[in-house]
């Protein structure tokens, strides 16, 4: 067998083992193996962010950090300690590991990034940073990760140490709504949503419901300028009754119809707010909102600032 | 209007009322990635609603935030988009993202920019 095939192979066996988090490293080619490949990196991706969401399919985000690695390195880069997690996620003995360079267990891009994270974190004293670096496993699977990067010191050590701790899981549309918020606002308050837990037992939906309600969630998506229907002629409009939608559409996508649709409407209105130059009441009608005054409300209850506030923002 | 535009991803070309990127050979799209190829697109745009000829053969990998925030962020003022596609590998780039991701626009894939531009220039 091939050595591209020996990959795939035993991506698959990580797969039906429940490791998720493998994934196969790419080449130049562009034949049906490599297709294959990107097929199977992609659909081990989706399978990793569903299991996390138990059972809310394609929402965008709301990811905890599950899976960790960490490694302490000495001043010169080589590994000093190294936890449980690392050797079995890696596959390699713990004695394969200490003393060995850290670059040595990263892939060829990962490994030049690396090499410039260092170079700077050698000049500073003391330097925090976080980098997305792709780990090697002795099977030669890949592990794409997010790193933090801490350097410290202490009384007792002469020499400056580096933790590195690898976190499986972040929310990448969760920070950029952050790095904006912060930047439009500089203020420290900061409100975090609760979640609540129901706790009534679950109703199976079954493949024909599920299609429904995508079939319903594209339908919003693709009339966010519209007025929307009342909940049941709603249901009705893709073969369902009021209550299955209400429950199904909040099983499925963690969030009511309403909500889902007032945000997709202030998602749609932030990008043009953001990038574009049309005036805010046309983007208001754009994009469904009756007034300008209740737009401007909406926009900021859910970002914590008005949409003119902003436009005026200095890109 | 600018009609040419470049960043690390992609070159940008307005031209008939086209807007056609190209992705540079080679090129990993992730989340920041996908922001920036966004944010250069409407730029470019300046509020209008354009069809987008997108050529993806360059593009060796796009990861699951990144094709995310593509089909809802990404879909803002797009009339419609024609993926330009090589088999295999931008072939099943371009299914895999249209059948999970369900871009809320009309889209579809072809070999050739010829056709690829008759099915832009009946939106």
């Amino acid at each position: 067998m091939s050595e591209r095939l020996k990959h795939i192979e035993k991506m698959l066996m990580e797969i039906s083992a429940g490791n998720f988090f493998y994934r196969v490293e790419r080449s130049v080619k562009n034949d049906n193996v490599e297709a294959l490949v990107v097929v199977l990196n992609m659909m081990a991706e989706e399978i990793q962010e569903s299991m996390v969401h138990q059972g809310y399919v394609q929402a965008h985000g709301t990811i905890k950090h599950i899976v960790q690695m960490s490694f302490i390195l000495d001043a010169k880069g080589d590994i000093e300690a190294t936890n449980q997690a690392t050797c079995s996620i890696l596959s390699t003995l713990y004695s394969e590991i200490i003393g060995k360079p850290f670059a040595v267990f990263l892939d060829e891009s990962s490994k030049v990034k690396w090499k410039n994270t260092w170079k700077i974190l050698k000049q500073k004293d003391i330097y925090e940073t976080s980098v997305e670096l792709a780990f090697k496993t002795k099977g030669n699977l890949v592990v794409p990760s997010a790193c933090y990067i801490t350097t410290f010191k202490g009384e007792h050590f002469e020499q400056k140490k580096t933790l590195v701790t690898v976190v499986h899981h972040s929310n990448d549309r969760d920070r950029l709504e952050k790095d904006l918020k912060r930047s439009v606002i500089k203020s420290k308050t900061k409100k975090k949503g609760e979640k609540k837990h129901s706790k009534k037992p679950k109703i199976r939906l079954n493949h024909e419901d599920i299609r429904k309600l995508s079939k319903g969630r594209d339908i919003i998506i693709n009339n966010l300028e519209k007025d929307f229907p009342s909940l049941k002629d709603f249901a009705l409009q893709i073969g369902t009754n009021e209550f299955k939608l209400k429950y199904g559409f909040k099983e499925l996508y963690g969030t009511s119809v309403y909500r889902f649709l007032k945000n997709e409407r202030l998602r749609k209105s932030k990008m043009l707010v953001q990038h574009t130059d049309l005036h805010i009441k046309t983007i208001a009608h754009m994009t469904g909102f009756k007034s300008l005054p209740h737009f401007s409300r909406s926009f900021k209850k859910r970002y914590g600032y008005t949409p003119s506030a902003l436009r005026k923002k200095p890109l | 209007m600018l009609d040419f535009f470049e960043n690390d991803y992609a070159t940008y070309k307005l031209s008939d009322g086209i807007l056609s990127i190209r992705y540079h050979s080679g090129v990993n799209i992730d989340f920041d990635a996908a922001v920036q190829i966004v944010k250069d697109r409407l730029l470019m745009q300046q509020g209008e609603r354009l069809p987008v000829l997108c050529d993806i053969r360059g593009v060796k990998e796009i990861n699951k935030s990144a094709r995310g925030y593509l089909a809802a962020e990404g879909s803002v003022l797009i009339k419609a988009a024609a993926f330009i596609i090589e088999s295999p590998v931008s072939e099943v780039l371009s299914s895999f993202y249209l059948r999970t991701n369900k871009p809320p626009i009309p889209n579809r894939s072809f070999q050739s920019i010829e056709e690829a531009k008759s099915f832009l220039n009946s939106f």
